[in-house]
């Protein structure tokens, strides 16, 4: 299984087919809550959140596939896009990097850099 | 004949004729014409006075054709000047009995005529009638009627209090036995308009007291109606009248109650205008039917209202129906209600809803060195969307990193090493991050917003030629632009973002250096 990215959301137009991403991937809720404390020291809280998650995905790319993400980061980096990830699951989420880094690691295979890119994503579960 | 103090006229005649029987011819004839009068000019009381006695008999039971009359015409006059009482009366007392006869008639006709005319202040005129009528036998028609007239009239200037009134009571009663039972009262009111000029009467009050009872009595049934109704006219007209028929039988039969009323009240000032209008009419019908084995209880009310305009027409109707029997219980109300609006005007309202589908094509083909090249597959998107990226990669090849300056005619130039893994290349795009109170992310990028492209460049193992070259460079070219040729043959216009950059010198004699440049590919 591959990841995809497909945007824009939900006229999907463009798709990227990346190699999933490396291990130690991030999974959380997108959850504020805020604690107030009474002088009887009764807590009450305030909780903003819904159904997001957040998602951050480290990728190893060649040169060629990283162009391809660049152009894609560059086209659709104010849209929502849909992701498909190795766990075939279908998301709806914004690219959340700002800046994004794209560094050059290692020599890559067939030819060229080997890329790393640390993508966040941002959205909800279909 | 005599005068004084008291004086008394008193005359009695007695006149007895005795018939001869067996006669076909019988005719008894009583003729007596008396004639009082009393002058004085100075006495204190003054009396005139008849009495009469006047006794007819007929007995005979072979006769075909018997007539009792008796003829009395009493005329009293009293006149006096100066009097301070004036009584004028007459008494009259009639009394008819036929026995035995097949046709009966018995009548009494009377005229009383009294009249006052006096400038006195206290004036009294009174006629005080009982008419009795008795007809008894076992005779197939059999009729007692009453007929009365009553007039009565005041009339006179200057006075505080004027009326006028009739009080008339009649009671008529038929007893079983007969065929045909009726019972019936007549009576016609009619109060005269006041005219003139009714500036100084304050209260204008005009009435009518009824009271009618009748009863008739059926085999087992009783059907009796009463009447009471009062009309009066204070600054307006109100009607009260309420009808009561009773109907009370033991055996089972056709029974029908009725009551057919119709009001029509109308207010109309000529000439002037009347800020509080009033016309109401109230109709309480109450029926009732208790016992039998089919019964009906209904009510019909049509009720007409009309009025000015920007006057307010309102119909209140309230139905009350009670069914009280042992076998069935069934209470029903119809109610009938068609409204009509005139509509002097037809506007027609389109309405239209406007559906704006878009579609798009994505695809993804499965093939070899996907994952490593550059492969994105580009559909139809939808026109306004962000546009795709391109589909052909940009081309790479080979070279070494140089920096140029001015950019077109370069006067200036600093030939690199290229940098070592962990140069880094940096987008950077201006967006608007919101969270709504929801949660909900909101992000927006506009294509024609700029984006920042950054590369952080790391050179090791310069020569202290090249890095004092660099160093000169930087200082040259603060803040202007220069051009940026890559290591893979792409060319870069922009500037070094950090000039204070760091020159380390190891201790192998080599030279690191690390910068920024901000450009774009050209």
């Amino acid at each position: 299984m591959t990841t995809i990215l497909q945007g824009p959301y939900p006229n999907v137009q463009t798709s990227t087919v990346l190699p999933n991403p490396q291990l130690a991937d991030i999974e959380n809720c997108d959850i504020k809550i805020n604690i107030k404390r009474s002088m009887t020291g009764k807590k009450r809280t305030y909780v903003q959140g819904g159904g997001k998650r957040k998602l951050s995905y480290n990728f190893n790319l060649t040169r060629q596939k990283g162009l391809e993400l660049r152009a894609f980061i560059l086209a659709y980096s104010g849209s929502q896009i849909l992701l498909t990830n190795y766990l075939e699951e279908t998301w709806v989420v914004y690219l959340m990097n700002n800046p994004f880094e794209f560094t050059s690691s290692a020599r890559g295979a067939p030819a060229g850099d080997l890329v790393t890119i640390k993508l966040d994503f941002e959205g909800i579960k279909l | 004949m005599s005068t004084g103090k008291f004086s008394r006229l008193l005359v009695e005649v007695l006149v007895s004729n005795t018939p001869t029987f067996n006669t076909y011819d019988e005719d008894i004839t009583d003729t007596l014409s008396l004639s009082d009068t009393v002058t004085e000019l100075h006495s204190w009381t003054l009396i005139v006075s008849s009495a009469l006695s006047l006794t007819d008999q007929a007995f005979e039971a072979g006769n075909l054709l018997i007539s009792a009359s008796n003829s009395l015409s009493l005329s009293d006059l009293a006149t006096g000047g100066r009097a301070i009482a004036v009584s004028v009366s007459s008494v009259l007392s009639l009394t008819d009995i036929v026995q035995r006869h097949i046709d009966l008639l018995t009548s009494n006709q009377m005229t009383i005529v009294d009249a006052v005319d006096t400038n006195q202040k206290l004036v009294s005129a009174s006629s005080i009638l009982a008419l009795a009528d008795v007809a008894l036998g076992g005779i197939q028609n059999l009729s007692c009627s009453s007929v009365l007239t009553l007039s009565d009239m005041t009339k006179l200037s200057d006075t505080f209090t004027q009326s006028a009134s009739s009080v008339l009571v009649l009671t008529d009663s038929a007893t079983p036995g007969l065929y045909n039972l009726f019972a019936s009262n007549a009576l016609s009111l009619t109060e005269p308009e006041v005219f003139g000029d009714l500036g100084n009467i304050w209260t204008k009050n005009a009435s009518n007291d009824v009271g009618l009872s009748d009863s008739v009595t059926l085999g087992n049934a009783v059907y009796s109606r009463s009447l009471p109704a009062e009309i009066d006219i204070v600054q307006g007209l109100t009607k009260y009248l309420q009808l009561t028929d009773t109907v009370s039988i033991s055996a089972p039969r056709v029974v029908a109650a009725a009551d057919t009323l119709a009001m029509l009240d109308f207010v109309e000032l000529a000439g002037g205008a009347i800020w509080n209008r009033s016309v109401s009419d109230f109709a309480g019908i109450f029926d009732h039917i208790a016992q039998v084995n089919e019964q009906s209880v209904s009510n019909v009310l049509d009720l007409t209202d009309e009025g000015d305009v920007s006057y307010s027409l309102s119909t209140f109707i309230s139905f009350s129906d009670l069914a009280d029997v042992s076998k069935a219980h069934t209470t029903s109300n119809d109610l009938g209600i068609s409204d009509t609006v005139f509509v002097q005007g037809t506007y027609s309202r389109d309405i239209v809803d406007t559906v704006s589908m878009q579609q798009s094509v994505a695809y993804i083909r499965i093939q070899e060195g996907t994952l490593c090249t550059y492969t994105p597959f580009i559909g139809a998107g939808v026109p306004g969307d962000p546009p795709p990226p391109s589909a052909t990669p940009p081309v790479l090849g080979y070279g070494r990193l140089t920096l140029t300056y001015p950019p077109d005619i370069p006067t200036s130039t600093v030939t690199l090493r290229n940098p070592d893994w962990g140069n880094t290349d940096t987008l950077a795009s201006d967006r608007i991050n919101r969270v709504s109170r929801g949660g909900t992310l909101i992000i927006f990028n506009d294509p024609m917003w700029p984006t920042q492209q950054t590369l952080q460049l790391a050179v090791l193992a310069l020569t202290e030629a090249q890095v004092s070259e660099l160093l000169t460079f930087f200082k040259a070219t603060l803040g202007l632009l220069i051009r940026l040729a890559d290591w893979e043959g792409r060319s870069w216009l922009g500037i070094i973002t950090t000039p204070d950059a760091t020159v380390t010198r190891n201790r192998d004699c080599s030279h690191n250096v690390t910068f920024e440049f901000e450009g774009e590919i050209v």
